[in-house]
C-alpha cells in the first residue's frame, strides 16, 4: 500500500509539518487573546413579589419596567414585620428574575450569539438558631414559569415558553452553626434553553404549600425553614466567543472538504477497491466534514433551540468514528503478517465504542431531548432519573476503560511484534538497514504524537478544571491569555489538524512504481526532525507497511 | 452622650426625626447616619436629602446627588452594618451604640466600624445590583466596553466587583478630602480598615460550579461566587478585632506605611484590622453613655460578658424570675414564625 506520503520528500514534509504547526499556534494565540472566555455568568437575585390577587394564573410577575409596581409588589423580606404585618403565606410571594440586569445606565439584551440559557438555583436559606436542622435533605417542589419579550413588545406582552412543575432535590450542609449563618446548599439545575433567541427573559418561581383551614401546612415545601431569598445563576456562552468558534469551524471547513474530495478522488483513481483503513479514513474525513459544517449561523435568523443537541450529536459522531479509527490503525499495523482488512475482525472493540456512544446519545435525549419540550426538565431531578443517568454513564465509562483496555493491548502488541522485526534488520545492507531503522523511529513517533494529542486534551481538560474552580476575587479579567479559551479553540483546531494530515498524506497514491526509487533516494538524506510532529504520524505509518512487506519477502 | 437631633423638612412639610439614637459624632463616620432616613428615592426632592445635613462631605453629597438610586441601598448598609455591629458587640461593654470619634479614633472600636459601615456598604450594593434595582451597576472597565456589544461579546463581571468599588468611592473619599490628606496617619488607619472590611466579604465568598459541556459533562465548567451573609462577614470582621494589630506610621523611601509596633509580630495582612491608640477604659464614666449602670451581665462567664468585667468592679445585682415566654421560635415556609411557650427561671445580673 503506497500513499502520498511516500513519494513526498523530507524536506516537503517538514514544510508541511511546520505550516500545520504554525497554523496550531495561530488557533491557540486566537482562542487565547481574540476569544473571550467561553460563557459568562451572573448571578441574579430574584425579587420577592407579592400576588395579591392569587388571580389568573397567567399574569407574570416582572420586577423592573414602568409600571413595576402594579406588575411586583416588593416584599423586602419574608422574615420581619413586613410579613407579619401583611400575613403572608407561600402562596402570596412570587420570585421574580427578570435579564439581563441593567448595566451602566443601560437596558442590557440578551443575544442570540449566546446559543444557549442555562439556569440554576441557588437557595439562601439561613440558620434558625436553637431549632436549626444540621443538613437539609429533601424535595422541593417547584412551580416554574419561563417567559421572553422583545425589545419593541409592550412592556407586559411576555410570551411563555415553558411552565412547569418541578421537584428538585435540596441538600444543604452547614458548618458554622449560628443564628444567621448560610446553609451551603449545592446549586441545582433550574432550566436550559437550547437558544438564546429574544431580548429579555423572565422567570416566576413559586414553592407552594396547602394550606388546610386549620392552620396547618403540608407538602414538600413545608420543610424549607428560614428560604431568605432565592438567587439565579444564569450562564450562557461568551458572544465573543462563539464568534471566534465559528469563525474557526467556517475557516477549517472548505480546507476539511478539500481534503475530503482530494482523498475521494485518489481512492476513484485507484485500480482495486479501498483497503479497510482507507475508507476509515474516509469515514473520520466525512465526520469532521459533518463536525465542521457551519450550520450553527441559521441559528442568528432562526430560533432553533434544538441546535445544542445537533450539535452535542455531531461531536458524539466525531469522536467515536475517531476511536475507531484507531482501533482499526492499531489492527492494520500488528506486523504478524495476518491480512485483516475486514470490520468483522473489530467486532468486539468496535462494540465497545458504539455501545458507550449509544448509552451517551440515550442520556443526551433524555436530558437535552426531553428539554426541547419542557424547559425545566432535568433527568437528574428525580431519584429513578438520577439513577437512570448514573447507569447510563456508569455504562459509557465502563465501555471507555475497555476500549482503552484494547487499544493499549493492540498497540503493545503491535510495538512488541515491531521489536521482533528489529532483530532481522541486521541481516540487510547497511544501506536499507539505516532506513527501516528510521521508519521504526518514525513509526514509533506517530504513536507519541497520537499519545500526545490525546494526552494533551485530557490536561488541557484537567487544568481548566481546576483553575476555574479556584476562582479568587478579580481572576475573571485578569487581561492577557484567556487560558480556557485558548485550549478550547486549540484543541478543536488540534484535532482538525490531525485529521486533515491524515486525510492529506495518507491518500492512496497512484504513482505506486515511481515509488520505489524514491524512497531509494530519499533515504539517504533523511533527516529526523522532531519538530515534525503533525506529519510525521501518517509518514511512519504508510512507509512501515510497506516496510514489513519487505521484511516479509526477504 | 452627645445626641445630636437633626430635623429634615420634607414630604410636605412633616419633620421627621433622623439621627434619634445612634449619632456618629466623627467626621469620617457621620455618613453612618443615613441609616436613619427614611427613602430618599421616594422623597419630593430627593436631592436635598443629599445635602450636608445627612452628614455628608462635600465627594460625598456629590455621589448621592448623581447615585440617588444607590444611596437607598448605601441607607440600608448602614442600618445593617449598624445592627450587625450592635449584634457582634452585645455581650461587650462597649456595645457599639456610641462612636464617639474623639475618644475611639483610631482605635480597635473604630477600626471595626470603618470596617463593618464600609463592608455593609459593599454588601448592600451589590445585593441592589444582583436584584435589577439598580440602574447604574458598572459592568468592569477590564471587559471591552461597557455598551451593549460588550456585553454580547464577553459579558459582565460579577457585581462585586461594583459594590466594593461603590464602597470604595463613597465610604473613602471621608479620608481623601483635601483638608484630611490620606498622608495622616489616621486617614491611612481608616483606609486600610475600609478596605478590610470589603476584603471580608471577598475573601469568604463561596465558589460554586456547574458542568455544561457536550451532553452536560464537565467539558465546559463554569464557576460563580456567592457572597456571604453579613451575619458570616460580621462574625469575620469580629475576629479580626480581636487580633487587631498595633501600628505606627513610618516612613520607608518615599512611601509612608504602616507597620506594627512591635517589630516581632508579623506583618498585617490586608484583611487584618489596625489600631493606632489603645482603646479608652470604657469603665471611666465621664465617656457619656458607656458606663455599665443597667447592663445586663452574666455571673458565671469570666470573659467579657462576665459580670466582673462588664461591671468594671461595682457590682450587680441578681434577680430570679420565672418568664413564660416564646421560645424554640421556627419559621415555617414561607412567612409564618412557630414557636414553644417555656417557662423559663431567669437569673438576671445587672450591673450597678
Amino acid at each position: 500500500m503506497a500513499a502520498l506520503i511516500d513519494t513526498l520528500s523530507t524536506r516537503k514534509l517538514v514544510v508541511f509539518g511546520i505550516f500545520l504547526l504554525l497554523l496550531q499556534i495561530a488557533f491557540f494565540i486566537i482562542g487565547g487573546t481574540i476569544a473571550p472566555s467561553p460563557s459568562n455568568v451572573s448571578s441574579m437575585l430574584s425579587t420577592k413579589c407579592q400576588d395579591d390577587h392569587r388571580g389568573p394564573k397567567d399574569s407574570w410577575f416582572y420586577p423592573r419596567g414602568k409600571d413595576s409596581n402594579k406588575t411586583c409588589r416588593r416584599i423586602d423580606s419574608l422574615h420581619g414585620e413586613e410579613a407579619d404585618r401583611k400575613k403572608l403565606t407561600a402562596s402570596d410571594v412570587v420570585f421574580a428574575v427578570q435579564f439581563p440586569l441593567p448595566r451602566d445606565g443601560q437596558e442590557l439584551t440578551m443575544s442570540r450569539w449566546f446559543q444557549g440559557i442555562l439556569g440554576v438555583l441557588h437557595p439562601e436559606i439561613s440558620y434558625q438558631g436553637e431549632a436549626g436542622l444540621d443538613d437539609i435533605q429533601m424535595e422541593m417542589e417547584i412551580h416554574a414559569r419561563i417567559g421572553y419579550r422583545n425589545r419593541d413588545d409592550p412592556e407586559d406582552a411576555w410570551k411563555e415558553i415553558d411552565r412547569s412543575v418541578e421537584s428538585r432535590q435540596l441538600d444543604c450542609n452547614i458548618e458554622e452553626k449560628h443564628d444567621g449563618y448560610l446553609y451551603n446548599c449545592t446549586p441545582m439545575a433550574l432550566f436550559e434553553l437550547g437558544s438564546s433567541h429574544h431580548d429579555f427573559y423572565l422567570v416566576n418561581l413559586r414553592l407552594p404549600v396547602t394550606t388546610y383551614s386549620n392552620g396547618t401546612v403540608s407538602g414538600k415545601n413545608a420543610a424549607l425553614g428560614k428560604l431568605e431569598d432565592l438567587w439565579i445563576i444564569e450562564i450562557h456562552q461568551n458572544g465573543g466567543f462563539t464568534r471566534v468558534w465559528w469563525s474557526v469551524k467556517t475557516f477549517l471547513f472548505p480546507f476539511v472538504l478539500a481534503a475530503v474530495v482530494f482523498f475521494w478522488h485518489k481512492i476513484q483513481q485507484l485500480a482495486k477497491a479501498p483497503r479497510l483503513l482507507e475508507k476509515m479514513l474516509f469515514a473520520l474525513g466525512l465526520a469532521l466534514l459533518l463536525l465542521d459544517a457551519p450550520m450553527e449561523w441559521f441559528s442568528l435568523a432562526f430560533d432553533i433551540p434544538a441546535m445544542l443537541l445537533v450539535s452535542d450529536i455531531r461531536q458524539g459522531i466525531f469522536y467515536s468514528v475517531l476511536l475507531a479509527f484507531w482501533i482499526i490503525f492499531a489492527g492494520e499495523y500488528q506486523m504478524d503478517d495476518v491480512i485483516r482488512d475486514n470490520i468483522v475482525v473489530y467486532w468486539k472493540h468496535l462494540a465497545a465504542v458504539a455501545f458507550g456512544c449509544i448509552c451517551l446519545f440515550v442520556f443526551d435525549m433524555c436530558e437535552r431531548g426531553v428539554q426541547l419540550t419542557n424547559a425545566f426538565y432535568s433527568i437528574w431531578a428525580t431519584p429513578t432519573g438520577t439513577h437512570l443517568a448514573m447507569g447510563f454513564i456508569i455504562t459509557a465509562a465502563v465501555c471507555a476503560c475497555v476500549y482503552f483496555f484494547f487499544l493499549t493491548y493492540m498497540v503493545g502488541l503491535a510495538l512488541r511484534n515491531m521489536w521482533e522485526k528489529r532483530k532481522k534488520l541486521a541481516r540487510l545492507d547497511e544501506k536499507r538497514r539505516k532506513h527501516y531503522q528510521v521508519l521504526i523511529f518514525r513509526f514509533q513517533f506517530l504513536l507519541l504524537v497520537t499519545l500526545l494529542c490525546a494526552a494533551l486534551t485530557v490536561i488541557s481538560f484537567i487544568i481548566g478544571q481546576v483553575s476555574e474552580s479556584s476562582l479568587k476575587v478579580g481572576d475573571e479579567h485578569q487581561g492577557g491569555l484567556e487560558y480556557r479559551s485558548a485550549v478550547s479553540v486549540g484543541v478543536y483546531a488540534m484535532w482538525n489538524l490531525y485529521v486533515l494530515a491524515l486525510l492529506v498524506l495518507y491518500s492512496p497514491s497512484s504513482t505506486h512504481e515511481a515509488l520505489e526509487e524514491t524512497r531509494e533516494d530519499a533515504s539517504e538524506d533523511i533527516v529526523l526532525d522532531r519538530m515534525d510532529t503533525s506529519t510525521a504520524p501518517p509518514s511512519e505509518l504508510t512507509s512501515m507497511t510497506s516496510f514489513i512487506r519487505k521484511v516479509a519477502e526477504d | 452622650m452627645q445626641r445630636v437631633h437633626r430635623c429634615l423638612l420634607n414630604h410636605g412639610g412633616f419633620a421627621f426625626v433622623l439621627l434619634l439614637f445612634w449619632t456618629p459624632a466623627t467626621e469620617q463616620l457621620r455618613w453612618l447616619s443615613l441609616a436613619r432616613v427614611g427613602s430618599l428615592a421616594s422623597m419630593d426632592s430627593p436631592s436635598d436629602a443629599c445635602d450636608n445635613s445627612t452628614g455628608l462631605v462635600g465627594r460625598q453629597v456629590k455621589l448621592c446627588k448623581r447615585n440617588l438610586d444607590v444611596m437607598d441601598s448605601v441607607r440600608r448598609g448602614a442600618a445593617v452594618a449598624i445592627e450587625e455591629c450592635q449584634y457582634q458587640f452585645r455581650s461587650r461593654l462597649w456595645n457599639c451604640s456610641n462612636v464617639d470619634a474623639v475618644r475611639l479614633s483610631g482605635t480597635r472600636e473604630s477600626a471595626f466600624v470603618h470596617a463593618i459601615s464600609a463592608a455593609g456598604v459593599a454588601h448592600a450594593v451589590t445585593r441592589s445590583c444582583s436584584m435589577g434595582e439598580l440602574n447604574k451597576c458598572g459592568c468592569d472597565a477590564n471587559v471591552k466596553g461597557t455598551t451593549p456589544e460588550g456585553y454580547h461579546w464577553s459579558g459582565c463581571s460579577d457585581n462585586i466587583a461594583f459594590g466594593s468599588a461603590f464602597s470604595k468611592n463613597f465610604v473613602d473619599s471621608r479620608e481623601r478630602t483635601k483638608k484630611r490628606s490620606v498622608k495622616s496617619s489616621r486617614g491611612l488607619v481608616n483606609l486600610h480598615n475600609n478596605q478590610a472590611g470589603r476584603k471580608a466579604i471577598e475573601y469568604n465568598m463561596e465558589v460554586a460550579c456547574k458542568c455544561h459541556g457536550v451532553s452536560g459533562s464537565c467539558e465546559i465548567k463554569t464557576c460563580w461566587r456567592a457572597m456571604p451573609s453579613f451575619r458570616q462577614v460580621g462574625a469575620v470582621l469580629k475576629e479580626k478585632f480581636d487580633g487587631a494589630t498595633e501600628v505606627a506610621i513610618r516612613k520607608r523611601a518615599t512611601r509612608r506605611r504602616l507597620e506594627p509596633v512591635n517589630p516581632r509580630f508579623k506583618f498585617h495582612a490586608d484583611t487584618d484590622l489596625v489600631y493606632l491608640d489603645p482603646s479608652p477604659d470604657f469603665c471611666r464614666s465621664d465617656l457619656a453613655g458607656i458606663g455599665p449602670a443597667g447592663r445586663q451581665c452574666n455571673r458565671t462567664s469570666r470573659s467579657t460578658d462576665g459580670c466582673e468585667i462588664m461591671c468594671c468592679g461595682r457590682g450587680f445585682r441578681t434577680q430570679r424570675t420565672q418568664r413564660r415566654e416564646r421560645c424554640k421560635c421556627k419559621f415555617h415556609w414561607c412567612c409564618e414564625v412557630r414557636c414553644q411557650e417555656c417557662v423559663k427561671f431567669e437569673e438576671i445580673s445587672t450591673c450597678q
